[in-house]
């Protein structure tokens, strides 16, 4: 049927209907004619609603209902509390299913075992014994059996859901089934750790192989399934000739005898060290991607296991280490006294051949720098050789590494008020040192208190805790509380399960005194950590008093708790007296001087970040990993500015916090800087993923997509952190920015609503800037000049120098590009007069270059390297933009495209500079082609500098080159785009007078 | 997947979805559907067994939690509910889907006591059925399968039907008679084929 037909069908029934019952049938008859089947059509329509039409216009409730029901999710078997979600796998030994366990509300993997394996009582109580023992030995490489039990004939086995892949399924991945060397040396140490653990404690596993082990995502490794064996094997005088017989029974059940070792296949006895074959196996088939001894049947392998050697591993792979080929050999060794006679001994060789193989391929890549990245190797190894550690919850799981806590503010019964915000501000710190524990972000908490109805301040109590971990699906809470106690302090932390509200753990400490107070807490938290069953070795890892990274200090504390409060809402400026007075009570109070560091580059003040930096480096031993990861990383941002380096410490910190933005969003940030706006980009995004709710992710994000010319994408991500309520000028900046590209300047309401939003706000002089960026890009100068002059005095008021130093410098080189030498040079002296530094240097430099000042300049040159050696910025940006346009004030233009050469990768983070210096040289070379090009690069990426003077001078180069090549067409176009854009300039402006003169020769 | 909008921006994505921005409505959707969801594990975990929720009080209260005070007008209750009615469509559709192939594929998909109490196999198949017949009444008239989309996922009123589909309310009494007759004989063809 086609609409057509329906419609035409509709318009009869409808007419039908409004007749008498009774009289319908004539009427059809009448309306329809010859068209038989219309009419049949609409009859049968007409019966159809005569019936019953009721069960369409019912509302579906009872199906709702239905629905519902499932949502809660009991199923009906006697697995009583556990609700099967999907089949993981299917092997020999029954099947591994997915599923949720209702009461403690996380994901399970559950296996059934069939029958046959569960008739013997003897072999079941064995199993059971040995996949206990070593469950509880709680090895972070040993999977966590929660339950074990028996249904009908099935037996089951509750074990932790580890999210990854089999090892087997990971060799898979490659075309070749191969696994690179370092990657196995990493699984093939966990694999052994474990086996260390159990053989210690009389387990032997005794089925080894790739299906056995997990790998997680992050490259953790599990090894599941000890104890099993215990339920296939031969019985003791059972079986005991080799053969077929038997590997055929075993081959059955098992799948595949490959991973047996010699005495294992005959049957014999076996011990610790037949695991270590096995493991030796697994390893010779990851790096080799076939296994050591092939055959088409069981039999052609058992015996291939008792006969052959296997190919030396260098045949298949010749890049195989020498070193790990023995390794592999006498772990491989038939005879088992000539083995590893323990797992330690494997481990230890292992570690030395990781260890080697880091270290080669690290210092291989640069031997000069090799002491340097040697400390960083140590920090690498740190965190590879233990990927055991992380938080690891066992024994009685109540949360498990991935899950998101929620902290609620303290119940502060004291009277006290230096108790409100501090103590939990401490515990999210002692709290975060743990890599897989994620706190749900403050700022998300305000977000969804104000989806609640609520006021967005409101102080989180346990029970809006609760509500929030409801409505967010969080899977736990931690409330604390603080009370007097005569002159003693008792301070309780309690882990409420967010869904229905059972406590999991609380535990209590006293402190004798208020400056006891912090210790104490942190103390508590240690141990509610255990409580909640993360592994002690994880602790000890990752617990560093955070009395010792931070501060004893509680008024030091107290104050950088309201620093950060102000901090995540973007009141960055407002946030730094308290920064500042933590420091000032405690100058060892690493964190403040970091965050300080960062706040202060954040408002444009590099100076102040370099020495903060500094200190909070000084400072790291005190703190824990991942507070050293951080610092380091802002240490090399803005003190040495090496950002190599900085990117090479960011991505440890991704790497040993994969959960965590902001190593993603400093990537982005550090990419930004270099000028490669598309890893910005994919860092920004990667940052979004993690955590959408973050706000400050989206701020390089924007900006990498504003570099990138793509306006619409960036101003969403804006839009996204404004709905934040990142309340961030920077990003008002942008808007402005667009919206100016957007409506060429025409909007300006768009325009004023940006600047209006900054208004009697601290950092108000940003959004002047703004304006005599505009005025400026219009050719307005001397308006341009008087916004200037006021966002100078605006920021020099606000205590901001370094910001008024470089609008100082920044209006030098305005004035030195447009020939304004005179000026150029009084702005100078004003910007070093305001602050001599990175924030004027820079800028000073390159405007007395543009004037001939080479001697000045010089000096200027020498101090920027003094200060700065290894900052990438600098010295590869500003030193051969600097010098190059000395050479061209020289007259020599060939040498000043030489020194732009190098600045070429990072160009896109300079603001035009290189491109209009190179056109100009060009030009002066009568290189019209080249210098088109290189004009045309201004003209193409706008979203690189938005506000950038050279933007509209660029179409004077671009007409000059055209003209030069003789292509008066475009020449003419380019002048006339000049002259637009300068419609409403300063008549008096020389380059705007002798710009029109040009257009009229070329007219 | 959590909800990263405020009330706010589910206002204005209605506001931009009734202004014609049909992907505003891409946006929407997944935010309602989560939503009930949401709601489904939380009520169900409150309520005692045997506690039936209507749909409409579902998709209300997905409202109030969504828009919340942000618009109390009754176009925006509308349209909000014409979004929901959707969502609530494929829900339903989804769930007794996957019940009905459990039960062809006799697969062992564990149906807690509960669940079967409410909704008969029977019931089951008929959604199937209506979700298939519905789409091709789709492809006939949109309008009208849209209004029965409305009005029997969303319960919304005839005149709260014809305000978001922007016509008048004798239009959707019309297109809801025929629809209904049309999914009726549909509905009995299928049995008796299936008979």
């Amino acid at each position: 049927m086609t609409p057509e037909r329906y419609q035409q069908i509709g318009s009869v029934f409808d007419a039908a209907l409004e007749r008498e019952p009774a009289a319908r049938a004539a009427f059809l008859a009448e309306a329809c004619g010859a068209d038989e089947a219309l009419r049949r059509e609409v009859a049968s329509l007409i019966a159809s609603h005569e019936q019953d039409t009721h069960r369409i216009e019912n509302s579906p409730d009872d199906v709702a209902a239905g629905w519902l029901a499932a949502a809660k999710s009991i199923p009906r078997h006697e697995f009583a509390h556990f609700a099967m979600i999907s089949l993981l796998g299917k092997g020999g030994m029954g099947e591994v299913w997915l599923a949720e366990d209702s009461q403690l509300g996380r994901k399970v993997a559950i296996k059934l075992l069939p029958t046959e394996f569960t008739t013997d009582a003897d072999r079941l109580r064995r199993f059971e014994q040995e996949a206990r023992a070593a469950s509880a030995l709680n090895h972070p490489n040993i999977i966590t059996i929660h339950e074990i039990g028996k249904v009908d004939a099935t037996l089951f086995i509750v074990t932790e859901y580890i999210e990854g892949e089999t090892l087997r399924e990971r060799m898979k991945d490659d075309a070749e089934q191969r696994v690179p060397e370092t990657e196995t040396l990493e699984v093939a140490l966990q694999i052994c750790a474990a086996l260390t653990a159990a053989h210690h404690a009389g387990i032997v596993h005794r089925d080894i192989k790739p299906e056995n082990v997990m790998v997680r995502r992050d490259g953790y490794a599990k090894v599941l399934d000890f104890g099993l064996a215990k339920l296939t094997e031969p019985l003791p005088g059972g079986i005991s000739e080799p053969g077929v017989e038997h590997s055929t029974e075993t081959g059955a059940v098992m799948g595949t005898p490959r991973y047996m070792s010699p005495e294992q296949a005959r049957g014999e006895k076996v011990d610790a060290r037949t695991d270590i074959w096995s493991l030796g196996v697994v390893v010779y088939e990851m790096i080799a991607g076939r296994p050591p001894f092939p055959g088409k049947t069981p039999g052609d392998v058992i015996a291939a296991i008792l006969r052959d050697e296997p190919p030396p591993l260098n045949e298949y792979v010749p890049g195989a280490s020498p070193e790990l080929a023995r390794v592999v050999t006498k772990a491989m060794r038939k005879e088992r006294a000539e083995r590893y006679q323990t797992a330690q001994d494997l481990l230890a060789d292992l570690k030395e051949l990781k260890q080697a193989v880091t270290t080669r391929t690290r210092v291989g890549l640069t031997p000069s720098r090799s002491r340097r990245r040697f400390l960083l190797l140590a920090v690498a190894l740190l965190s590879l050789a233990v990927p055991a550690g992380w938080f690891y919850w066992s024994r009685k799981p109540a949360i498990t590494a991935r899950d998101t806590i929620l902290l609620a503010d303290f119940d502060n019964r004291t009277g006290d008020d230096i108790f409100d915000g501090t103590l939990k501000q401490g515990l999210a710190i002692q709290l975060q040192q743990s890599p897989f524990l994620n706190l749900f972000p403050e700022a998300r908490i305000r977000q969804t208190l104000g989806m609640m109805g609520r006021s967005p301040n409101e102080r989180v109590t346990a029970e809006i805790a609760r509500e929030i971990c409801e409505r967010r699906n969080i899977k736990a809470l931690i409330a604390g509380s603080i009370a007097p106690l005569g002159s003693h302090y008792v301070i309780t932390l309690e882990a409420i399960n967010g869904q229905n509200g059972e406590v999991l753990a609380r535990e209590q400490t006293e402190a004798e005194s208020r400056e006891q107070v912090l210790r104490a807490l942190s103390q508590t938290a240690t141990r509610l950590r255990v409580e909640l069953g993360e592994s002690l070795s994880s602790i000890q890892r990752f617990d560093k008093p955070f009395v010792e990274g931070t501060t004893s200090k509680l008024e030091a504390f107290k104050a950088w708790s309201l620093g950060i409060e102000n901090s995540v809402s973007g009141k960055i400026i407002e946030a730094i007296p308290f920064y500042r007075r933590a420091v000032e009570i405690d100058p060892d109070f690493a964190q403040a001087n970091s965050v300080l560091s960062i706040v202060y580059w954040g408002t444009g003040q590099p100076g102040l970040a370099a020495e903060y930096a500094e200190k909070a480096y000084r400072l790291r031993e005190r703190v824990g990993e991942y507070e050293n990861l951080r610092l380091t990383s802002s240490y090399h941002a803005f003190a040495t500015g090496d950002l190599n380096k900085r990117i090479e410490v960011l991505q440890l910190l991704r790497r040993g916090y994969p959960l965590d933005p902001s190593g993603p969003i400093d990537l982005a940030h550090t990419y930004l800087q270099i000028g490669q706006s598309e890893p910005a980009v994919a860092e920004g995004r990667e940052a979004v993923r993690l955590n959408p709710t973050f706000a400050p992710a989206y701020w390089p994000l924007a900006l990498a997509l504003l570099r990138l010319n793509r306006f619409t994408e960036a101003r969403n991500a804006i839009a996204q952190a404004l709905q934040l309520n990142l309340g961030l000028i920077n990003l008002h900046s942008m808007l402005y920015q667009i919206v100016f590209i957007e409506s060429a300047g025409g909007d300006k309401e768009g325009l004023q609503k940006q600047i209006d939003w900054a208004r009697g706000k601290p950092d108000e002089y940003i959004a002047v800037d703004l304006q005599t960026g505009t005025t400026a890009f219009a050719g307005q100068s001397r308006k341009s000049r008087e916004l200037a002059l006021r966002a100078i005095d605006m920021a020099t008021r606000g205590g901001m120098k370094e910001v008024a130093a470089r609008y100082a410098a920044e209006l030098a080189t305005r004035n030195a590009v447009l020939g304004n030498c005179l000026q150029a040079r009084s702005d100078t002296a004003l910007a070093l007069t305001l602050e001599r530094g990175r924030a004027s240097l820079p800028n000073s430099a390159l405007a007395l270059a543009l004037c001939g000042e080479a001697h000045q300049v010089k000096s200027f040159v020498d101090e920027l390297t003094k200060c700065c050696p290894q900052n990438t910025v600098i010295n590869s940006l500003w030193v051969p933009m600097i010098r190059a346009a000395g050479e061209l004030k020289r007259g020599n233009a060939t040498q000043a495209v030489q020194q732009l050469q190098s600045v070429s990768p990072y160009e896109t983070a300079a603001q035009f500079w290189p491109q209009y210096l190179r056109g100009i040289s060009y030009l002066k070379l009568r290189r019209g082609a080249e210098a088109t090009g290189e004009f045309q690069k201004i003209l193409d990426h706008r979203g690189e500098a938005p506000l950038s003077i050279l933007y509209p001078l660029a179409y004077i180069g671009k007409a000059r080159a055209a003209a030069l090549s003789g292509d008066l067409t475009t020449s003419r176009k380019a002048y006339q785009d000049f002259i637009t854009l300068w419609k409403d300039a300063d008549a008096d402006l020389s380059v705007l007078i002798e710009a029109k003169k040009e257009y009229e020769r070329v007219r | 997947m959590e909800t990263s909008t405020s009330s706010q921006s589910v206002s204005q994505l209605l506001r931009r979805w009734t202004d014609g921005d049909l992907g505003a409505l891409d946006q929407l959707l997944p935010l309602v559907y989560s939503e009930l969801h949401r709601m489904a594990r939380r009520h169900m975990g409150q309520q005692p067994s045997g506690h039936t929720l209507q749909t409409t009080a579902l998709i209300h209260e997905a409202y109030l939690r969504l828009v919340g005070q942000e618009a109390k007008h009754w176009e925006n209750r509308a349209h909000f509910f014409g979004v929901a009615a959707q969502a609530m469509r494929h829900i339903l559709v989804d769930y007794a889907r996957a019940r009905h192939a459990a039960k062809r594929g006799g697969e062992a998909r564990a149906v807690s006591v509960e669940e079967a109490a409410f909704v008969s196999v029977e019931r089951v198949e008929e959604m199937v059925a209506l979700d298939d017949a519905l789409a091709e009444l789709a492809r006939l008239s949109p309008r009208q399968s849209r209004v029965v989309e409305l009005r029997y996922f969303g319960g919304l009123s005839v005149a709260e039907t014809a305000e978001v589909l922007k016509v008048s309310s004798d239009t959707v009494t019309r297109d809801w008679n025929q629809a209904k007759a049309w999914l009726h004989r549909e509905l009995d063809h299928n049995k008796e084929r299936d008979a």
